[in-house]
């Protein structure tokens, strides 16, 4: 394994030199939790974080964005988008490999939504191993590590970090950093975390994998267990707002006082909320909870397989933690696969 | 990633200046659109636009003229929403709206060329498919397709929908045009009684030879479907257009999602074959 190796000051001096030319989001501590947000000084910054509250997409998709600016006498409206130079530090693999299924959604069909795409191209990725916690389950939807989709991966390794680049960005930063090449032992010391993270990872998938999974939802149509989740599930679309990978939008317009000037926003939106597939004539298509539940565990695992080419969940564990009745992917598709 | 030169956004509308407006129920409007450079839409029949009004919303509408009609295109409303009634209450000829698209992949007609067409029209479906009837029966098109026949079915007798033009439909002695009324409200009315579906046994077509395209209310297409069946129709030979809620148009926002595809970029026309294949389909 190539790389190279960070101290603590180190990575101090990189921070400070990419503040000064980026907004940098990282890890920092909020009441009980952690979260990502703008840090103002290195020193706010939780290396130590299990996972944070939102997932970074909160950056790349903000939970109210402009679309549109117009003033509706004149008729007139202009995109916006930004593209402030951003980076997302402490990232873990699987909020790596979710950050690229949105890569791969909002340029899909060639349709490249550049209101995503402005900023994603200025955004260089600062990835970090973790500390397992309760409720992940990577190893079993093929994330636990991040094979690519950064720019520079971290892994702890003794009193420092192994440092493994992912693009040329990464390569520059590095040199202009200018750190040592990390030696065979310090290569070693960061396989080894790795191991221990692997062993960590207790909550997994019984019958199937990260290729599996599909077939099995596949043949679960009709499977009791729907109808036992509605009896549970709030429908409160918690799930859907935690999740790194739910990019689903509404489109709402929002007009100022004076009734002249506005904006056209996109909302972040959740397929487990009762009115995401009621039309204008009343038909809701997914009126019942069930319906919901099953359309959202088989978007994750199953529909968009295969145009993604892999599970849509990473298994972070955020859906769960924030679900007031527990309901959790690894327990449906093992109750699944009974 | 790819990278995308241009520096445009996906949801920007042009504007199209509404150069008619005609009213033909208590809930839906006829309306023609023209874009100021004269341009044509460009679509196929059975695709839909985004029509958007800023500051009220946006919302899909299938667009219910022919592609051979240029220079313009139309579409039929019903006021559900707030982008519907705004346009229906406060809109006039001379106003603009925003348009996106043409979305979707509408009808496969290059296929359809040879063969008959039964055209099975519930309601507000008559809309989609009147775009796909124009074509048909356009002059310069009419030679490419055999019989045509129009099923037309409403609620009752003040439903109708382009009433001139399906008596135009009624008079062409290359169209067979067949109408219902799923309860008669007027005295005079001297045709079918009962629901879509008490035609099809009315009408003699050959299913070695016909394609059946639907659309309507979402609880017809089963029955429209097994009575079709029950005359021996090949699967492949039947084709619908779903109605789903096409937010954005362009494969984004997930909210017309069936199973694994996205109506807006799949559809919203699917033949029944890849219908059964779709669980939440019809």
């Amino acid at each position: 394994m190539q790389g190279y190796l960070l101290r603590e000051d180190d990575l101090k001096r990189l921070i400070n030199d990419l503040m000064k030319s980026y907004k940098v989001v990282a890890p920092i501590k909020k009441e009980t939790r952690f979260d990502f947000q703008e840090i103002e000084k290195f020193e706010d910054i939780r290396m130590d974080y299990d996972t944070t509250i939102l997932p970074p997409k909160k950056f790349l998709i903000p939970p109210v964005e402009t679309l549109l600016k117009f003033k509706r006498s004149a008729n007139k409206a202009e995109p916006v988008f930004d593209s402030t130079p951003t980076v997302l530090f402490g990232l873990h693999p699987c909020d790596i490999k979710a950050i690229k299924h949105l890569d791969q959604a909002f340029t899909e069909n060639n349709n490249y939504d550049r209101h995503y795409l402005n900023k994603r191209e200025k955004t260089l990725i600062i990835g970090l191993d973790c500390h397992p916690y309760d409720y992940c389950f990577c190893s079993s939807v093929d994330s636990i590590f991040a094979k690519d989709g950064f720019d520079i991966m971290l892994t702890p390794a003794g009193d420092g970090y192994f440092a493994e680049v992912g693009s040329k960005n990464g390569e520059e930063l590095m040199k202009r950093l200018g750190v040592k090449s990390a030696s065979e032992s310090d290569a070693k010391k960061a396989e080894n975390f790795r191991a221990e993270k692997e062993k960590k990872i207790v909550r997994k998938f019984n019958k199937v994998n990260a290729t599996t999974v599909k077939d099995l939802l596949a043949k679960s149509w009709d499977h009791k267990h729907w109808k036992e989740l509605e009896e549970r599930c709030l429908a409160c679309g918690s799930c859907n707002l935690v999740c790194p990978t739910c990019f689903c939008f509404d489109v709402q317009d929002d007009v100022s006082l004076n009734l002249d000037d506005g904006e056209r926003k996109r909302i972040w939106d959740g397929c487990m909320l009762v009115d995401f597939a009621k039309v204008g004539s009343g038909e809701n298509f997914r009126e019942h909870r069930s319906q919901r539940i099953r359309h959202r565990i088989n978007r994750k695992f199953n529909y968009l397989h295969d145009r993604f080419n892999s599970p849509t969940c990473v298994g972070c564990g955020r859906c769960v933690r924030a679900c007031t009745v527990k309901i959790d992917p690894v327990e449906i598709v093992n109750e699944l696969s009974k | 990633m790819v990278a995308n030169p241009i520096e445009k956004s996906l949801y920007l509308p042009r504007l199209a200046k509404m150069t008619k407006k005609e009213r033909f129920t208590d809930k839906e409007m006829f309306f023609e659109f023209r874009f100021d450079d004269n341009s044509n839409l460009n679509h196929r029949p059975g695709q839909f636009v985004e029509l958007s009004i800023y500051g009220i919303g946006e919302a899909p509408i299938s667009i219910s003229s022919s592609p051979t009609q240029q220079g313009y295109f139309e579409l039929c409303v019903r006021a559900v929403g707030r982008v519907t009634n705004y346009l229906h209450n406060n809109m006039d000829v001379g106003s603009y709206v925003g348009i996106r698209g043409p979305f979707g992949n509408g009808f496969p007609y290059e296929k359809f060329k040879g063969h008959d067409i039964l055209f099975i029209c519930g309601g507000l479906g008559v809309a989609p498919l009147r775009s796909l009837i124009n074509y048909t029966l356009d002059k310069t098109k009419r030679g490419d397709f055999g019989k045509i026949y129009i099923l037309y079915g409403c609620k009752n007798n003040q439903e109708w929908l382009y009433k001139k033009e399906v008596e135009e439909w009624q008079n062409r002695a290359d169209v067979e045009t067949l109408l219902t009324v799923d309860k008669c409200t007027d005295p005079n009315w001297k045709g079918n009684v009962g629901v879509i579906t008490t035609l099809i046994p009315k009408v003699n077509f050959d299913v070695n030879k016909t394609i059946a395209v639907i659309c309507g209310p979402p609880v017809m297409y089963k029955f429209v479907v097994l009575e079709l069946k029950n005359r021996n129709f090949k699967e492949e030979n039947i084709y619908m257009s779903l109605e789903r809620k096409m937010k954005c148009g362009v494969g984004k926002c997930g909210h017309c999602q069936i199973n694994n595809v996205y109506v807006c970029q799949s559809g919203p026309v699917f033949d029944l074959p890849t219908v059964r294949k779709l669980q939440e389909a019809i």
